[in-house]
């Protein structure tokens, strides 16, 4: 190093590893910052293995603990020694993410020789998320960086020690130091006098460091456990790869001191390249691309010319005054902030969708604006809705505006792959999600490594609810048959407590797209995605919300693929040709059905909260349904707006305005803020709120929480209130309707565009039921219901639906005329061979394209002319797909099971069978009808069907033991639902979901149903955690209870669960019933 | 017509244990392996008698489970105190096998072809079937002789299931699945019993739940496929008579074929789930669909193909036999008595072995006494040998050790398994041949066992942990010396790094771990200046060692998975007279411990 500077006490700690080197550091970043900053350490760097992931998080723990943190990482080169980086500038940072990234994006390469000669130090995940690098790359990018060599690395290559450190310090100069690290191995002074034998030889300076991997020494057995997961083994198993200690932790700088006082220098060197290196995250510049903008004009220029001509298009009677001066006004904003980029980014983006056809729709709190309406990027009117622009663009904040747009979901990728194409690979990517521990990974992948065995592994999995936390992880353990008092159970449970949040891996973001104007590759590192074709940035959207990165949100949406599919199916069928805007508007018999909660299937209103809001919300018009969308929102409903808004509808109660300023906000909600704007804006006008700072307030309470900013905002909110003369408690219900919006509020622009994709979908319901139901089963998976149900309501609307077939189906879904009826009859709905579980697309495909060169004669015909494979041929067969082949389904299964000679193997006899394919296929099956197999009996067959297709059109499982049912005392659901409130009574139903919202306080919601109907049962957390867990998780269930009627709704309230008990002696029983249940708790 | 007898013996390993050591019949008993990955896991359980609290509920422990997984589902369902009163013991595969042969010798009382289960070529064998063609009469008919079979093993703390049928696999189904079978047995089926059994069948039900429940009380009936307890009272034997395959057989599953369990499946969804429904289906369409097993085990089962029973030990072996003309009390059957009448019998049993380059890896014992069942001594040899002298001795040493019946009234010694004697190259001019001093190693080892037991003759092997106890093993020194896989790793106290792919380093320091390892620290007295530093003076065995060199502090800490977490600082000292000492400091307790000395 240079000029030695004075030295000073203290001590910085440049190695450590946080769990963003997944399953290998065993603390959060923000645990090692802020146990550093405890230790008065004067810095401390965060060097994960080739990943910046974890040190956004670490950059903000920082900024609160006040510490320096150091940016960093470790690269492990193919051909030389791994070093510890570490950024001294902004340069410095360019050349680490452009590192990261042109490693990560080599790491299909197959290891490197000496990494393979590793034998078991290789683990086995090591090559996913490897970075490829060089020495050479490395010494290209290597401006502005500093560099530590681990010096106990080189202890077992002693004889190549010294050539490693020359070979380093060659390409790196006096930006290599050596990190003389110990561990208490019990040779700690020989490994120190040979750290200061190897800086003598080499004049290498040396500093100390800790290769820390935890903040505190009881993370140690985490650590351990995590090094299990990774090899997949048991700790058992792998204890001769475990360190012998839990030294790798943060230390006292006095016990440092004393532990390299054989190393004079080494701990006050380590300050030094701390004070080298100033560099913060808060210095990065984030610059949105340019836009593609014709030659010769402005962004702005070409922005405000889209818009007007769009206006102009959108308003063709003229453009009203609200409207223009609106966009006067967002167009003036938009110029001040310089965000006309972003604008024309998005707007680019939909004008390919549409160009390609692809259905899409834009929502989110920056397409709540003229110009995204007059851009065809949303179909929302603003001339309808009061538009607070301010809410989303803020002047106070340089903070993004966000648009995101919806696609069908089969053809997303059309548009992300436009997006990569114009931006370039090296411009654009998207944003990651970490996917972090839950308890059930957490417990599952724990109990493994602890040796618990894999079926009991996965029963804990299995009695584990997604609502529980931690506290009931006890209750679970001893359900599952584990003591948690015993010390394997005492063990699993602290483990699993501190590993339940760990990051596990980088997902893909739903479809956040990050896109810069200089390199990308500059600002963080790309890496590519699991999925071909997609690379990946390795921050989250948290991570560049505190960073005020831009993202534009290409969502998938898989209503929007039903739509299209559904429009095409009217068209196919001779109906007129329809777009989202041609759909006749304000259809009464649509908003009848819906009144009715008949919307299964219906976009959004489908849900069980939602149906049992409709029939008392009654929606008559286009505004009721963006209503209605919005209410039954989490923010709403816990912010408790719902039951006010309902009283003020029904009349009940009247509404009452503060002041005249809060009336033209809450005016057309009835006085309940419904819409994140409506909260917004209140603030504003009656705590005296800029609308920037109204933001700011939400997005304080919103995703990044931090206990004081709250407050503040608290504070001067109420203040606010009081001091315009309003009373404490309406302060205090704003205060609380506001937090409530923090996460889960729509805008109404939003709700607005998902209101018009409800109608559209009602009115498909309402007059194309066939063409509608076949496009949902087109479309899965997507929505609350499961094909099952959207079969059942779709017969119960009239609809004939026909089983899949391979001599009929196509992949999809399709409608087909039935013979019998006359031109003028409803087709029917085909189903597609999609539905066969286990049958791949591309199998499915070639079985329809084969079959237009004519029908297939016999199984035997089928397999030879598809190549089919003998589990495929038997996956079709068991779903009842070949019933047009074979006398009945067993014949069929058991046609499949035939040893067919391979395809191709004799070509002889395949020319011998062409010539005469009538011939052998009838004494194939002649052969086949001598077979006495045991005829299916009805409930094998609809058991048959469950399994197979997840769906049975012959009948319901529960008819076949009504009669026990009967005994037992159990009614149907429909007997059950027609009776008066308060009565008692007995269900019994396959359970179709079970559904436990974040807003319910434990209340669990269970939909049931049998051959008569479905009801929905309300369980109280009492109730269901006196029940056992295979009752939980019963596939039939038997509930006693009470009926709840509330107007056109009726509820079972639930007094005792149980399992249905299958009874050995009596022959009918659903045992191979699979569960069809859809968990959304 | 044959007629086949099999006799199930559920969870062999445990009725074994708990036959030879009928004080943990109180006490639930696992019986654990190592699996491939280092993990205890279990093999066989069982709880003989519980207590009454206990008996009511019935832990879920099958085999495969770890054993600290089993140990957490015991105290769940039975309470903490029953984990600790297990008793955990080792799989003894050769002893399972070789008692099972012994019992198999046993049954030749009922016929002379007995033959280990099916299941013996898998390993870990559980049935013994035994050609009973003919010779039931001998025992008052069919029923009468399998009650005969099941109350005898029971005399003897055995619980068996006794099925008599045409054929092997059918008598074998019968066995495993009797309740079923009895239960489903053709209304005509009666007359059938009533027939070969003179009506003894009726009275069987009754007359049998007392006589084995009071040798083993339980309080629990369980299903046969649960594992937890194999002694209930239902019927434990059934008679499937002559040709009666297809009628008494038809609702087993098509497990009870033992077909694969993939076969089993796709027969099920078809329908086809019993063996009377996998009978109406003709075999040339069941050949095209299925590996050739299918068709060959129901031909198996209805006698069209034969199966022949393999004796296991072998009839043609041979075996000596001498029988004293009057009863011989055995306190003045002088040891030298003894050796000269083994040798006798020895060298006949060798005669025929040795011109064929035979050797004797296994011999049998048996002293008959006046009214006791003989007295049976086992030896098992590590390497095949020819030596009249050796086998003599091992079979003494044993005697010695063995309680005689009073009065002997015959003595045979009989070849149980014999294997190839290894043959060498002899040498000119050596004394002593290199190869030689193997051929004494498993001498001595032969001695060793026969004189301390099997499972006594151990040797250290290193294991790769970092918590010194547990970084060796003691192994039993199984099979012929020299045939044993090589051995694990020499350096086995290397403890990997992690991280930078480096193997550690352990070893390279000059040995960090003494030569000399105390089997558990033992506690000292220390002088040390600094609370947390090295030791300065310290008393062992009444002396004053001053420290004038120290290497260290090693700190291990470990083992968390396993029990309390292992927190200790090691060093290594040299004291002022030259002695080399392993202490650590237990940072729990910060109390002082010598684990161990160099040289």
């Amino acid at each position: 190093m240079g000029i030695r500077t004075p030295l000073r006490d203290g001590y910085a700690e440049l190695h450590c590893t946080s769990n963003f080197s997944f399953l290998q550091g065993a603390s959060h970043p923000e645990e090692l910052v802020a146990q550093a900053a405890l230790l008065g350490y004067a810095a401390v760097a965060i060097t994960d293995r080739a990943s910046l992931s974890g040190i956004v998080r670490a950059h903000a723990a920082a900024k609160d603990a006040g510490i320096k943190l150091i940016v960093g990482a470790v690269v492990e080169p193919d051909d030389a020694a791994p070093l510890v980086l570490w950024v001294t500038n902004q340069i410095g940072y360019a050349n680490l993410c452009r590192l990261l990234t042109a490693g990560l994006m080599k790491q299909d390469l197959p290891p490197p020789a000496w990494h393979r000669s590793g034998g078991a130090a290789l683990q086995p995940d090591d090559r996913a998320g490897r970075c490829r690098l060089t020495a050479d790359e490395l010494a290209d990018h290597s401006e502005g960086l500093l560099a530590g060599l681990p010096l106990a690395w080189l202890l077992d290559r002693e004889d190549r020690a010294v050539e490693a450190i020359e070979n380093w310090r060659d390409r790196l100069g006096g930006q290599l130091v050596g990190l003389a690290e110990v561990a208490r191995e019990g040779d700690d002074q020989e490994r120190l006098a040979f750290y200061a034998q190897l800086g003598r030889q080499t004049g290498l300076p040396l500093v100390a460091a800790g290769d820390v991997r935890y903040h505190e020494r009881s993370r140690q057995p985490l650590h351990d456990a995590l090094a299990a997961v990774r090899c997949g083994d048991t700790i058992e198993a792998i204890r001769d790869r475990l360190l012998s200690n839990g030294e790798r932790h943060l230390h006292e700088v006095s016990c440092l001191t004393e532990k390299f006082a054989a190393l004079p220098g080494a701990v006050a060197r380590t300050l030094e390249i701390a004070d080298r290196c100033q560099f913060s995250l808060d210095e990065l510049q984030y610059e949105y691309p340019d836009a593609i903008v014709p030659a010769g004009t402005t962004p702005a220029a070409y922005l405000r010319d889209l818009s007007w001509k769009g206006a102009r298009q959108r308003y063709p009677g003229g453009v009203p005054a609200k409207v223009s001066d609106l966009l006067e006004h967002e167009l003036g904003l938009v110029a001040e902030l310089g965000y006309e980029a972003y604008f024309l980014t998005v707007f680019d983006m939909v004008r390919f969708a549409r160009r390609r056809g692809i259905l899409c729709q834009g929502r989110g709190s920056a397409a709540n604006s003229a110009i995204c309406y007059c851009l065809g990027i949303t179909s929302v009117d603003p001339a309808r809705m009061s538009v607070l622009f301010e809410r989303f663009v803020s002047r106070e904040r340089q903070e993004a505006p966000d648009i995101d747009v919806d696609f069908e979901h089969q053809r997303r990728e059309e548009v992300l792959q436009y997006l990569y194409a114009t931006y370039g690979r090296m411009r654009a990517a998207m944003t990651a999600e970490v996917i972090c521990y839950r308890l059930r990974s957490a417990v599952r992948d724990l109990a493994k490594v602890l040796g618990v065995s894999l079926d009991r592994v996965d029963r804990l999995a299995r009695v584990l609810d997604a609502g529980d936390g931690l506290e009931q992880l006890p209750v679970r353990l001893a359900e599952a048959g584990l003591d948690p008092e015993s010390e394997a159970g005492s063990r699993l449970v602290t483990l699993v407590g501190q590993l339940v949040g760990f990051p596990r891996h980088l997902g893909q973001h739903v479809g956040g797209m990050v896109m810069t104007r200089g390199d990308l590759c500059e600002l963080v590192p790309i890496q590519p995605a699991s999925m071909d074709g997609r690379t990946v940035i390795q921050w989250d959207k948290n991570d560049l919300d505190e960073l005020g990165i831009l993202k534009v949100d290409c969502l998938a949406l898989g209503m929007l693929s039903a739509i299209r599919r559904a429009f095409a199916l009217v068209e196919q069928a001779g109906g007129p040709r329809l777009t989202l805007a041609t759909v006749p508007a304000e259809d009464s018999a649509v908003y009848e059905m819906i009144s009715q909660a008949d919307t299964v299937g219906v976009f959004q209103i489908e849900s069980r909260a939602q149906r049992s809001m409709l029939p008392r919300l009654k929606p008559a018009c286009f505004y009721d349904l963006v209503i209605e969308v919005a209410i039954v929102r989490p923010g709403p409903i816990q912010g408790d707006m719902v039951h006010p808004y309902l009283r003020r509808r029904e009349g009940d109660e009247p509404v009452h305005y503060p002041n005249q300023a809060i009336r033209e906000v809450l005016e057309k909600t009835l006085g309940v803020p419904l819409f994140q704007e409506q909260a917004m804006r209140l603030a504003v006008v009656a705590a005296g709120f800029t609308p920037g700072e109204a933001d700011q307030l939400r997005r304080a309470m919103g995703a990044w929480r931090r206990p004081g900013v709250i407050d503040a905002f608290h504070r001067r909110l109420i203040d606010g209130m009081l001091a315009r003369g309003l009373s404490a408690t309406f302060a205090e219900q704003v205060f609380r309707q506001l937090k409530g919006f923090g996460e889960y509020g729509f805008p109404e622009s939003h709700a607005a565009s998902f209101a018009l994709l409800v109608y559209v979908s009602a009115w498909l319901k309402r007059h194309h039921p066939a063409a509608f139901t076949a496009s949902l089963l087109g479309s899965q998976p997507m929505g609350f219901y499961a094909p099952a149900q959207l079969v059942r309501d779709a017969r119960e609307h009239g609809v004939a639906i026909l089983p899949a077939c391979v001599q009929r189906s196509g992949w999809h879904a399709s409608l087909e005329r039935t013979q019998t009826a006359d031109e003028g009859a409803a087709p029917a709905v085909r189903l597609g061979l999609e539905q066969v579980h286990g049958l791949g697309e591309a199998v499915g495909r070639r079985i329809v394209e084969v079959r237009q060169a004519g029908p297939y004669a016999s199984m035997a015909d089928l397999v030879r002319r598809c190549r089919l494979a003998r589990d495929e041929v038997s996956h079709l067969a068991r779903a009842g797909a070949c019933k047009a082949l074979a006398s009945n389904r067993r014949q069929a299964v058991w046609e499949s099971l035939r040893q067919l000679p391979a395809p191709g193997s004799m070509p002889l006899f395949e020319q011998i069978e062409k010539s005469q394919p009538q011939e052998r296929t009838h004494q194939a099956r002649d052969e086949a009808r001598d077979e006495e197999l045991p005829l299916a009996t009805p409930l094998e067959e609809v058991l048959d069907d469950y399994q197979t297709g997840g769906l049975s059109l012959t009948a319901h499982p529960l008819e076949f033991v009504r009669s026990r049912l009967a005994e037992q005392g159990a009614v149907t659901a429909a007997v059950a639902t027609a009776l008066p409130e308060g009565r008692r009574v007995k269900v019994a139903g396959l359970v179709l979901s079970r559904q436990r919202p974040a807003t319910a306080s434990g209340t669990l919601f269970l939909s049931i149903e049998d051959e008569s109907g479905g009801v929905n049962v309300v369980v109280r957390p009492v109730v269901w955690e006196r029940c056992g867990p295979q009752d939980r998780r019963a596939t039939v269930i038997v509930v006693e209870g009470r009926v709840q009627r509330r107007g056109a709704v009726v509820h079972l309230l639930a007094t005792r669960l149980a399992g249905w008990q299958e009874s050995s002696r009596r022959p009918p029983d659903l045992a191979g019933l699979p569960c069809m249940s859809r968990d959304f708790c | 017509m044959s007629r086949i007898m099999t006799i199930w013996l559920p969870r062999w390993p445990v009725q074994r244990l708990l036959q030879e050591q009928p004080e943990l019949r109180p006490l639930p008993v696992f019986i654990c392996r190592q699996n491939r990955r280092g993990l205890m896991t279990v093999t066989s359980w069982a709880w003989a008698a519980p207590p009454q609290a206990a008996a009511l509920k019935r832990p879920d422990i099958r085999s495969g489970l770890s054993l600290a997984e089993a140990m957490a589902v015991l105290a769940a369902a039975c309470g903490p105190r029953a984990c600790r009163l297990a008793h955990v013991a080792n799989e003894d595969r050769v002893g399972d096998h070789q008692s099972l042969e012994t019992v198999a010798r046993w049954c030749r009382r009922f016929s002379p072809l007995v033959a280990l289960g099916p299941e013996a070529e898998a390993g870990g064998s559980d049935s013994l079937q035994v050609d009973v063609s003919g010779t039931a009469d001998f025992f008052g008919g069919e029923t009468s002789l399998a009650r005969t079979a099941v109350w005898t093993l029971a005399a003897r703390g055995f619980h068996a299931r006794v099925a008599i049928a045409d054929t092997p696999v059918a008598s074998w189904a019968a066995a495993r699945h009797s309740e079923q079978v009895r239960a489903a047995r053709p209304a005509s089926g009666q007359a059938a019993v009533s027939q070969t059994a003179s009506g003894q069948a009726a009275v069987s039900q009754t007359a049998f739940g007392q006589a084995a429940v009071s040798q083993t009380a339980s309080g629990q009936a369980t299903t046969e496929e649960s594992h937890g307890h194999w002694l209930h009272r239902r019927q434990r034997w059934v008679v499937v008579p002559p040709g009666g395959q297809r009628q008494w057989l038809a609702s087993l599953p098509l497990s009870a074929l033992r077909l694969p369990a993939g076969t089993c499946q796709a027969l099920a969804d078809v329908g086809v789930k019993s063996i009377g429904r996998l009978l109406r289906i003709s075999r040339a369409s069941l050949q095209q669909r299925f590996e050739p097993v299918v068709t060959l085990q129901l031909a198996r089962l209805l006698g069209e193909t034969a199966e022949p029973l393999v004796s296991p030990s072998g009839e043609e072996l041979p075996r000596a036999s001498h029988a004293f003309e009057t009863p011989v009390f055995s306190g003045e059957f002088s040891e030298a008595d003894f050796g000269h009448l083994l040798t006798d019998l020895v060298a006949g049993c060798l005669r025929p072995l040795t011109p064929a380059g035979w050797g004797v890896s296994s011999l049998q014992m048996r002293v008959a006494g006046e009214c006791h069942r003989p007295t049976v001594i086992d030896v098992g040899l590590f390497r095949p040998a020819a030596e009249v002298k050796h086998l003599v001795d091992l079979l003494l040493l044993r005697l010695s050790r063995t309680r005689l019946p009073r009065e002997i009234l015959a003595v045979t010694v009989e070849v149980v398994a014999v294997a190839m004697l290894t043959c060498r190259q002899q040498l000119l001019f050596a004394d002593e041949q290199p190869a030689a001093s193997t051929e004494k190693v498993s001498g001595l080892l032969d001695r060793l066992a026969c004189r301390l037991g099997r499972g006594a003759v151990v040797e250290p092997r290193p294991l790769a942990d970092a918590q010194p106890e547990s970084a060796w093993a003691a192994v039993p020194i199984a099979g012929a010396v020299g045939l044993r896989q090589p051995r694990v790793r020499s350096a086995g106290l290397a403890i990997g790094r992690q991280g930078y792919g480096g193997q550690g380093r352990w070893g390279g320091v000059g040995g960090s771990r003494p030569t000399c390892l105390f089997p558990r620290p033992q506690p000292l007295e220390v002088l040390a200046i600094a609370p947390e530093g090295p030791p300065v003076r310290f008393r062992w065995r009444g002396q004053e060692h001053w420290v004038d060199r120290i290497r260290g502090p090693e700190r291990i800490e470990t083992a968390w998975w396993r029990g309390p977490t292992l927190r200790r600082d090691y060093y290594i000292v040299e004291t002022d007279t030259g002695g080399r000492f392993w202490l650590f400091r237990g940072l729990r307790r910060q109390s002082w411990f010598l684990h161990g000395t160099f040289g």
